[in-house]
């Protein structure tokens, strides 16, 4: 089968042209021999277009994590419906998620205030290290979503301010 | 056949140097036991002990902090001495006193001495007592914030009870000075109960040199040279050296000589490692003592070519220091590299999840010390250290490569880590020529950061991904049996 793969925030196309030896695989169209052995546990030896790339390789969920030359490379199976559900860290729309899960230490405003960028909105604890979250433009505060000491996990919303006027 | 220094020692803490000490417990025929929260039930520690307990906690690290219940755990195992390793009970002075009362013996230093350098405040008068320099400083008190301005900018606060980074802040004008107080204060009473802190002038450019100490207990000390632990990140080590490639024989006698002069001072019993900062020219200031065996101390076995926890275990059992300093070897050069689950493109930011694959490196003078094993799950409950990779060679430059050629060979896949990031280090031309000093990483980040893939390299991954995604039958073996298909005889 053919296999759309993402890697470093690019979509790739992937197929098998030919499986029996000498092998052939197309990468974006384009033809390359390729050799694999595959060893015991989760490694590879694969030739690729005449050039030997050594390495290890193993599966987790719709992610494949590579290591080549020292780093390791994680490609995503690429998937509409992955990618919109993918929730990381920063500043989405007018709300600050949370990049760790962690716990709320204290709250610096309150529902409605006017902020500075820059000014501090909460202070949060992440594994052990206290950080001052900031707020990232100037506007109202919409809402504070954890309550002091509570804990929240990566990907949820901390602190929202008004949308900006249009 | 001599009788063993003790019939049975229990370790009271988990991970690589749970391992690090079984292995030295089971080379002199020492019972090991071990204790342990029952996330780590599965650990190579609990495997790798002749016995094993599990403690609760209402936490997983409170488990490993709940000194009575481990020091029940000894007695009923009929274990005649504790040996706490590193961080947890490892520095607290009530527990050592614990454990002295309960009748066993604790693998360390007396308590007194653990509480008098565990006080950062105390522990730097004692020193200046005894004519070791230090940096000037101010302790808390009556106007603080005023008196500190008065050492001049750039200066920093840390905690009292601190250490590893915590409760320590770097001001550089006055207008910062209060709000880094007040962080400071709230950190450190968070993780360490007491708010108490104390303002430091702030040395650019400066070095972190340890020495390594052993005392008898009774005003006899040796040192088994320093250590370089200058790469740091978030005040943390990562990378640590011995020799120190950044000092001359002068100051290496000195700093040395200053280490083992505080030692004795203090009466102090077993491994101990006393902690300088040392300026662009060559001066040297008091920092703190370490009550205890260090992560990096395995740098110092390897140019010594001696056993550590051999020694702690010799002193704890009454024996006299093993070797008379002018014995102590320093041979080669080795470094230590810290393979954390943390991501380096990313503010060194923890990670978590399932280590699925895990190949650690068979090179040339090449240890590794790691308690992780396949399959084992990183979480958020415990320091995020997977392995630690020491690599020896004659020369400073030998051990480097070394340790470059070990880094590449290390594969941990599942979980983000830094050890391609330290791969990076190990061929960075200011890291090779020691330009070392405590801002070498905020220096020289964008050197650090991964170049991106090369139109090959990309080709191999992705070809790699594809080959996985269709398993072994993707792509059929190559040789003869590939040619015949899936017919065996």
């Amino acid at each position: 089968m053919a296999w759309k793969l993402s890697l470093d925030g690019n979509i790739h196309e992937l197929a098998f042209t030919k499986r029996t030896y000498p092998q052939e695989v197309m990468i974006d169209g384009r033809r390359m021999p390729v050799t694999s052995y595959m060893t015991t546990g989760h490694g590879f030896l694969a030739d690729v277009d005449g050039q030997v790339g050594p390495g290890k390789a193993v599966r987790d969920g719709n992610r494949i994590h590579v290591h080549h030359a020292g780093e390791v490379w994680t490609v995503e199976i690429d998937d509409p419906l992955m990618s919109a559900a993918r929730g990381t860290g920063g500043v989405s729309g007018d709300s600050m998620t949370a990049p760790m899960p962690g716990t709320m230490l204290s709250i610096k405003v309150s529902d409605g205030q006017s902020v500075r960028e820059g000014d501090v909105l909460v202070v949060i604890e992440s594994m052990k290290l206290e950080t001052t979250v900031k707020a990232w433009r100037a506007g109202a505060v919409a809402e504070i979503h954890i309550a002091e000491g509570a804990t929240f996990d990566r990907g949820d919303a901390l602190v929202s301010l008004e949308p900006e006027a249009a | 056949m001599s009788a063993p220094l003790f019939e049975k020692v229990l370790i009271a803490n988990r991970g690589e140097i749970a391992c690090r000490i079984i292995r030295t417990l089971r080379t002199f025929g020492i019972g090991s036991a071990v204790v342990f929260h029952h996330l780590d039930a599965a650990s190579p520690a609990v495997r790798q002990a002749d016995e094993s307990v599990e403690i609760t906690g209402e936490t997983p690290v409170g488990a490993y902090l709940d000194g009575a219940q481990i020091i029940e755990a000894a007695k009923a195992l009929g274990a005649g001495a504790i040996h706490p390793g590193y961080g947890f009970l490892s520095e607290n002075a009530d527990f050592a006193r614990a454990v002295a009362d309960a009748g066993l013996t604790f693998i360390g230093p007396s308590a007194d001495v653990i509480a008098l350098m565990g006080d950062k405040v105390a522990a730097r008068r004692f020193a200046a007592e005894h004519g070791v320099p230090l940096s000037p400083s101010v302790d808390e008190g009556e106007d603080f914030a005023a008196r500190a301005a008065e050492i001049g900018f750039p200066l920093v606060i840390k905690a009292a009870a601190g250490g590893g980074g915590r409760g320590m802040r770097i001001v550089r004008e006055a207008g910062e000075l209060d709000a880094a107080i007040e962080t400071a204060k709230s950190e450190a009473t968070r993780a360490f109960g007491s708010g108490v802190v104390y303002a430091e002038r702030w040395i650019d450019r400066p070095r972190h040199i340890e020495v390594q100490v052993f005392g008898d207990g009774a005003g006899g000390a040796i040192h088994l040279w320093e250590r370089e632990c200058s790469i740091q990140r978030r005040f943390q080590k990562v990378i640590e050296e011995a020799p120190s490639p950044t000092i001359t024989d002068a100051q290496r006698e000195a700093i040395c000589a200053t280490a083992v002069s505080l030692t004795k001072a203090a009466n102090y019993a077993n491994a101990g490692t006393v902690e300088f900062v040392m300026a662009p020219d060559g001066d040297f200031y008091f920092l703190e003592m370490n009550t205890r065996l260090q992560v990096e101390h395995p740098v110092t076995e390897e140019v010594t070519g001696l056993d550590l926890v051999e020694w702690q275990l010799r002193i704890a059992a009454g024996e006299p220091i093993p070797l008379a300093q002018e014995a102590v070897p320093l041979n080669g050069h080795a470094i230590e590299a810290r393979i954390y689950a943390e991501n380096p493109d990313n503010n060194f930011m923890p990670a978590t999840g399932r280590l699925l694959h895990m190949t650690l490196p068979a090179a040339w003078r090449c240890r590794v010390d790691t308690g992780f094993a396949e399959g084992q799950a990183v979480t958020a409950s415990f320091d995020p250290m997977l392995a630690k990779i020491i690599a020896s060679g004659d020369t400073r430059f030998e051990a480097v490569l070394n340790l470059e050629g070990a880094l590449n060979e290390t594969v941990l896949l599942g979980v983000t880590t830094n050890t391609g990031w330290l791969g990076r280090l190990m061929r960075h031309p200011a890291f090779r020529e020691a330009e070392l000093d405590t801002a070498f990483l905020d220096r020289h980040a964008d050197d650090l950061t991964r170049a991106p893939l090369s139109e090959h390299g990309r080709n191999v991954v992705l070809a790699a991904a594809a080959v996985t995604l269709e398993g072994r039958h993707g792509l059929a073996a190559p040789g003869p049996w590939g040619r015949i298909g899936p017919w065996r005889n």
